[in-house]
């Protein structure tokens, strides 16, 4: 597994459709993942520190984590086949938690609790460029 | 505070827009709520007892409060101001209470989720509760009963409400 930084949300050709960008924290890989445009807007409004005046979902997700005791250890995006899938590692007392999820909503999760985002290896690619939406597959 | 349940979920069709509907369980009052595309869907999914293929943000919290031990006990609809409804969930862990503070669309997606009741405050139902039915003759019948209802301040937003398009042909707006 390989520790990623969130690069960009972008726009894509494809109507409601956004791509996340995942570069490599120590590296120059990258990965592009397909989320809809509510989640992609939740990602880059965290992104961009735009101050919102009431909690979105995954505010409230970390907020609820943290008030059960839990807390968010880092995330895991990963595909089988044409799906990308996350999994949300919480760190309780002595011990680790998974949580299946959508990749979109752990990686906002992610962004708000400061946690790491984790990727198998296998989806990353050298881009020639930085890469465009056109790129993703 | 006033124990309500999920009524429905509208759209308009001028807007485009959805709204909640809260009704009270034991009266006629109904609490209409604007929420985002997102959390409407989120929440007649659940209500349709169609299960998403992947989760959504709430069916996570769901898991991750049980797997924690907590227990969500009830959610509240706890003020209205400058047009912006708050709410808060309150949790149960530990032999604790936590409050969250939330949105009435995110707190409502996860009640119907967990089962749990809706409460709303009466200040809350005061301000922005209506009576409305599919007879509007009835409905202004019903109005004068309820001498805490300002019929008149309440008119415009009745006409909007009615101009709602109540039938579920029109999710497919959605675009």
């Amino acid at each position: 597994m390989i520790e990623t930084i969130v690069e960009s949300v972008r726009m894509s050709k494809k109507p409601n459709t956004r791509v996340v960008v995942l570069k490599e924290r120590e590296g120059e890989r990258y990965t592009t993942i397909w989320i809809g445009p509510f989640e992609a807007e939740a990602i880059a409004m965290r992104l961009q520190k735009v101050e919102i005046a009431r909690p979105l979902p995954y505010d409230l997700m970390k907020t609820i984590i943290a008030g059960v005791g839990g807390e968010v250890q880092r995330v895991i995006v990963t595909k089988t086949g044409d799906v990308f899938a996350g999994t949300i590692i919480v760190q309780v007392p002595g011990k680790e938690l998974s949580f299946d999820a959508r990749a979109s909503d752990a990686i906002n999760l992610a962004v708000r609790a400061d946690a790491p985002v984790f990727v198998d290896e296998s989806l990353l690619m050298e881009f020639p460029s930085p890469p465009t939406p056109d790129a993703a597959r | 505070m006033i124990e309500s349940v999920v009524e429905s979920i509208r759209v308009s069709l001028v807007t485009n827009q959805r709204v909640v509907i809260l009704k009270e369980l034991e009266g006629e009052r109904y609490l209409p709520i604007w929420i985002g595309h997102f959390e409407a869907e989120a929440i007649a999914m659940e209500l349709q007892g169609v299960e998403a293929a992947r989760p959504l943000p709430y069916d996570i919290m769901k898991t991750i409060i049980e797997a924690l031990g907590g227990k969500v006990r009830r959610i509240l609809v706890v003020g209205l101001r400058d047009d912006v409804f708050y709410a808060t969930i309150v949790i149960e862990v530990a032999g604790r209470q936590v409050e969250v503070d939330s949105r009435p669309s995110d707190a409502i997606a996860l009640a119907v989720r967990t089962k749990v009741p809706i409460f709303v405050d009466e200040s809350v139902i005061e301000k922005a509760g209506v009576l409305f039915g599919e007879d509007e003759e009835e409905d202004d019948a019903k109005a004068k009963t309820k001498p805490t209802v300002d019929d008149e301040k309440l008119s415009s937003f009745r006409e909007f409400i009615n101009s709602l398009d109540f039938s579920d042909e029109d999710k497919k707006g959605n675009s």
